[in-house]
């Protein structure tokens, strides 16, 4: 149950941590890449039962979830690592009155 | 009907890189009106009942992509997780009170015609709310004036 309530919590927060970057580094073609991000979800969505179908005849249900969890989260850190932009902490202010502002708080206009 | 969300959304992703958001925001809003309308008007007809599933979908996808463009527009990135999350609350909890509010409904009528006919007015007041949007900042323009400072 106290697993339940933690996978709750968790899909909770996803939507807005996916959707928070692709709204920020996208300027020209935000409206595509959030309706991509968007069918990200949805093609996850409909490829989780084959893949749970598979995990559970192959080996158990036990199994199948860890595996789905497994294939899922690599997929999702390999993606992260290698594509989202790391952005940067904001200027603090007396950062700012010393004169060393070389960088911008935020990304912006990737795209 | 995930398909046309699917289909929607990419449609509704294009439409926002190419027209005004809040044009298209009010569209949405006024197209959702077709789904109750058909439902009302050609009542029992399946094939009617499924185009017009099919088009609220359609109209759905766009729904959601509008929304969060508006909220990433408007409030900025930095403040975009605080009111995507109270969109987000919005929408669970409408989600969630929804058919618990139509099926009381029903127990009282016992017919589902008030909720189809009070979703047309939803509709309306939800495009007439996108009408008094305003304009979104420019917030790269801020940005870029604190940096100066």
């Amino acid at each position: 149950m106290g697993r339940l309530r933690h996978f709750g919590l968790a899909a909770a927060f996803t939507s807005t941590v996916w959707l928070a970057p692709v709204s920020t580094v996208f300027d020209k073609a935000k409206g595509m890449a959030i309706a991509l991000t968007l069918c990200g979800a949805g093609i996850s969505a409909a490829a989780g039962p084959p893949l749970a179908e598979y995990f559970i005849q192959t080996y158990n249900w036990r199994i199948g979830f860890t595996g789905l969890a497994c294939f899922w989260c690599g997929l999702a850190l390999l993606l992260v690592v290698a594509f989202v932009p790391r952005s940067r902490a904001p200027v603090a202010p007396d950062r700012a009155e010393s004169g060393n502002q070389s960088e911008p708080s935020e990304i912006f206009g990737l795209t | 009907m995930g398909l046309a969300s699917i289909g929607g959304r990419l449609v509704g992703g294009w439409l926002l890189d190419t027209f005004d958001v809040r044009r298209l925001a009010i569209f949405a809003a006024l197209a959702s009106t077709v789904f109750p309308a058909c439902l009302i008007l050609a009542p029992g007809v399946a094939w009617v009942a499924m185009l017009a599933l099919i088009f609220h979908a359609l109209t759905g996808g766009m729904k959601i992509g509008t929304m969060i463009y508006l909220t990433s527009s408007l409030f900025g990135p930095r403040s975009f997780g605080l009111f995507f999350g109270i969109v987000g609350l919005n929408t669970s909890l409408a989600m969630g009170l929804g058919p618990l509010l139509a099926n009381h409904l029903y127990d009282l009528t016992q017919s589902y015609w008030p909720v189809v006919w009070a979703a047309i007015p939803g509709f309306l007041i939800t495009a007439a709310m996108f009408t008094a949007l305003t304009p979104a900042p420019d917030f790269t323009r801020t940005r870029r004036k604190t940096d100066e400072a």
